[in-house]
């Protein structure tokens, strides 16, 4: 009887490791919600846009720990890039919260990154024109005003590493051909509030 | 409307262009969506020919009564345009949007357009 029920407890405790596991890593690799590309640079928009060289946007939402990797290859990218890319981080803030609310440590990750232009878009007005709706959502317009990439830039939620959207965006960045111009954005709703915000 | 060489109707999207005497007129009505881009992608190159075979200096694109347009067709417009910057300045034709002021996707969309192209769109509300 004690056999049976050592068993039972083992088999109970395999599924829920096993069921554990599958959903962490349904989590991690399922992708957030797909922008609505802009083929244009919207002519509303409020960030500069670059007149000799691409410009990149990086929209965030500033409670999103999964952005720190984002934030992190986007670093790399602007090294990369060796100046190449006119470069801004917006971070989503509802109106109703206060200054502070965006100024996290994804805010001061993105402060820290040379040659990026970090600021707050009030209720994610720009992150509406562009049609961006997920965390670590980059997009690429060409001087002419083309989008030339729409995608995320990590290979999963919170992943550092050699991903599909990096390498692409380096391809165009760096004027060597690329086999797509859009990729996976792995982070969460931009449309999400402080107080269902993951932690 | 005899001298139509495309009148196409897909789902809920139909679109006519005609030779309007040394110009061309492109009318697009109802819903732009995912079900739309191939027609709208073969209205568009059609119209390209057409206006280069006439030696066109505009064409008037009408989208009066065009309630939607999704990101996917406003891109064939992109191409199309790219197109026409891409042939020799004395090729290259004007494209006019009639537009619906009521509608506040066109005002966004038209305005992007416009500015891509400043030299080549104008928009008339």
């Amino acid at each position: 009887m004690r056999g049976k029920l050592l068993v039972g407890v083992v088999v109970l405790w395999a599924v829920a490791v096993v069921g554990g596991m599958a959903m962490l890593a349904d989590y991690k690799y399922r992708p957030g919600a797909r922008a609505d590309e802009q083929p244009l640079w919207p002519a509303d928009s409020k960030l500069a846009r670059g007149r000799a060289v691409p410009t990149l946007v990086m929209f965030a939402h500033p409670k999103c720990t999964c952005t720190r990797a984002s934030l992190t290859e986007l670093a790399e990218l602007m090294a990369e890039a060796r100046g190449n890319v006119r470069a801004h981080v917006v971070f989503m803030k509802p109106s109703e919260q206060d200054g502070d609310w965006a100024h996290s440590d994804t805010w001061d990750q993105a402060r820290e990154i040379r040659g990026v232009e970090v600021s707050i878009d009030v209720d994610a007005a720009e992150a509406h024109r562009f049609g961006a709706q997920t965390s670590g959502q980059v997009v690429l317009y060409g001087v002419d005003g083309r989008l030339l990439y729409a995608g995320g830039i990590t290979s999963a939620r919170g992943h550092v590493g050699t991903s599909i959207g990096h390498r692409r965006l380096l391809a165009l960045l760096t004027h060597r051909a690329t086999d797509a111009h859009t990729g996976n954005v792995y982070g969460c709703a931009l449309a999400e509030r402080e107080k269902d915000a993951p932690r | 409307m005899s001298n139509a060489f495309v009148n196409v109707t897909v789902a809920e999207f139909s679109c006519v262009a005609l030779h309007d005497g040394g110009s061309i007129r492109a009318s697009l009505k109802g819903n732009a969506d995912g079900a739309a881009i191939d027609a709208l992608a073969s209205l568009l190159a059609q119209v390209h020919v057409e206006a280069a075979r006439l030696g066109a200096s505009e064409t008037v694109v009408d989208l009066r009564e065009l309630e939607f347009m999704n990101s996917s067709c406003l891109k064939r417009f992109v191409t199309w345009i790219s197109n026409i910057q891409a042939l020799d300045g004395s090729a290259r034709y004007r494209v006019k949007f009639l537009s619906n002021p009521t509608m506040h996707w066109q005002k966004r969309s038209l305005h992007a357009l416009r500015s891509f192209a400043d030299d080549l769109v104008t928009v008339e509300a």
